[in-house]
């Protein structure tokens, strides 16, 4: 402080070192400054932070060198959401003191949370729009802008008593009532405030309280400080636990040993039956798994084996068709053979070989082949087998006989060979002979339908027929009398040999060792290829 | 019984950051020690 006269320092005395003058009014204005100082510093205490500002700023009239007061008409400012009014007083300070000024802290606090500061200002002109929108009548974008802004900035007095007297004058005055209550909170004795809960109590007949919280809050420190209870008894602070613990070393392990038994039944009822069933349940499913892949592997093999059978089959048809083409081939070789044996005129062997081949292995022109080749060599075939049969016929060997008659009434199914009427006949006589009745019959039989003009000449043999039966030739010139003879025919046979050969010196033409059959009818010979001979 | 419209006025407009230096430029910093320096001046002015 210095004197306001010659602006000397002035010291603990009233007057001034430097002039003498008297300074008891300057030392009282500050005097009373600093009153008001104290006034406020406890009124913000005990958050009266309305009566704090007034009490401040009265101080800051006497004296605006008052640098404490300053900073803590700030911090009030600060803690009623006026941040730049809080900032106004801090920077004012700032410059009546430049050094070891709190004022530096709080502003320093500000500027480094920039993201803070933005956010203050921003609920500030949220603020000042919705006083805006009441202005206009648009009280629902008020409402809307003051809950964002009490929601940002919760130390905005201002923002909570717009914001209940909207609520107020919509008549929701539950709604308006807690605001009036967090306003409370922050500013416990801002006239407007409890203005508006008065007015909110009158209207609907019930107090407000706020020693709840407060209560509850006193009892939760009172909880937090390790569980003692503090009193006061005259000058001495007196605490004394809630609880009485008994801290001796056999109680001490006694606990130990609790609590180890305790962890130990835990584990044993808790962990370790989780644990079991955990290993229960990984175990099954492990069998479940190895059970899948089993299955999965057994269908698999299912379908190898299903693949092996079907390549099987395939190959077996592979190699029957293999087999029925070489035997095709076959057939085709000895087609060609057959072929070249005609070609070359041996028609004999052609018409052997081509007997030995089996028409059905043939197809298109090969068929036609056969065909040609069967057509042409059938007739030497049927006399090779007719004279194979009657010579064997002579010979008495009636089996055989039976046997070529046979293939050569086969070889001839159209009856186009002249003498097919003497084979099946005598096909018919040689297994009449055998003792092959039904065959014979059947030859016989053929023979009649086929040549009715000849029907008696075996008519006699059919089983049944009422005729001599027995054996065939032995009845001299009957019909079953077979005769091979130059000229005369003559039925002296014996029951051993049928056919007797007569030998006929008159008139030999030929050769009578070409002779291979006689016809029995005509007399006529015909040599081994039925050629008539003489 | 608390009329709106009143109560409204009582309502105004706070300032923004923007507004920080203009407010403390037109701050009226004058206290009771500069009106009695003012008043001895004053005073003096008449004695001469």
């Amino acid at each position: 402080m210095r004197c306001v006269y010659c602006n000397t320092p002035l010291a603990v005395i009233d007057y001034c070192p430097g002039c003498g003058a008297d300074v008891s009014i300057q030392k009282r204005i500050v005097r009373i400054s600093n009153l008001l100082y104290n006034r406020g510093l406890e009124k913000a205490s005990v958050r009266d932070l309305s009566g704090a500002i007034t009490c401040l700023k009265q101080s800051l009239k006497f004296n605006k060198e008052n640098i404490d007061a300053r900073n803590l008409l700030g911090l009030c400012y600060f803690e009623t959401g006026e941040v730049v009014s809080a900032l106004c007083e801090w920077v004012i300070s700032k410059n009546l003191l430049p050094e070891n000024n709190l004022a530096d802290y709080y502003i320093d606090q500000l500027q480094n949370n920039k993201n803070r500061l933005d956010t203050i200002n921003q609920t500030i002109r949220k603020y000042n729009q919705s006083i805006g929108y009441c202005r206009q009548g648009n009280e629902d974008m008020a409402v809307i802008q003051l809950k964002k802004v009490v929601a940002q900035n919760p130390k905005l007095v201002k923002a909570y008593q717009l914001l209940a007297l909207l609520y107020m004058k919509h008549e929701d005055y539950e709604k308006a009532r807690r605001l009036l209550k967090k306003a409370a909170n922050v500013d416990n004795t801002n006239t407007t405030t409890l203005r508006y809960l008065t007015e909110i109590e009158e209207l609907t007949g019930r107090s407000t309280s706020f020693g709840g919280r407060k209560r509850r809050q006193e009892t939760e420190e009172e909880e937090g400080q390790g569980g003692t209870l503090r009193y006061v008894s005259g000058n001495e602070t007196i605490i004394q636990p809630t609880t009485f613990r008994d801290s001796s070393t056999v109680a001490t392990f006694i606990n130990i040993a609790l609590g180890i038994l305790l962890g130990g039944a835990i584990v044993w009822f808790l962990v370790v039956p989780s644990t079991r069933q955990s290993m229960n349940d990984s175990t099954n499913q492990q069998v479940t798994d190895a059970n899948m892949k089993l299955a999965s592997e057994s269908a698999r093999l299912q379908d190898l084996q299903d693949q092996i059978d079907t390549y099987q089959e395939k190959a077996d048809q592979a190699d029957y068709e293999r087999n029925q083409a070489l035997e095709k081939a076959d057939s085709y070789e000895e087609l060609m053979a057959v072929a070249d044996l005609y070609v070359t005129g041996q028609q004999s062997g052609a018409a052997d070989a081509v007997g030995a081949l089996n028409g059905e292995d043939f197809s298109g022109n090969a068929k036609k082949l056969y065909d040609d080749l069967m057509g042409a060599v059938s007739s030497a075939l049927f006399t090779q087998y007719y004279t194979a049969g009657t010579t064997a016929y002579v010979a008495g060997d009636y089996a055989t006989a039976a046997q070529q008659l046979q293939l050569a009434v086969d070889s001839d199914p159209q009856r186009n060979n002249s003498q097919y009427a003497d084979a099946l006949m005598y096909l018919g006589f040689a297994y009449y002979n055998v003792g092959d009745t039904a065959k014979a019959d059947q030859a016989f039989q053929k023979f009649m339908d086929d040549y009715p003009s000849r029907a008696s000449e075996v008519q006699y043999y059919i089983s049944g027929s009422g005729g001599q039966g027995g054996d065939a030739g032995s009845t001299g010139t009957t019909q079953g009398d077979v005769s091979m003879q130059g000229g005369d025919t003559q039925g002296a046979g014996d029951s051993g040999q049928d056919i007797t050969i007569y030998e006929d010196n008159n008139s030999p033409s030929y050769d009578p060792s070409q002779v291979a059959w006689t016809d029995p009818n005509t007399g006529l010979n015909y040599d081994m290829y039925g050629n008539l001979l003489g | 019984m608390i009329n709106y419209e009143e109560e409204l006025k009582k309502f105004h407009p706070s300032m923004d950051v923007n507004e920080a230096e203009d407010a403390i430029y037109s701050r009226d910093l004058t206290d009771v020690t500069d009106i009695l320096k003012e008043m001895l001046q004053d005073e003096k002015k008449k004695k001469k």
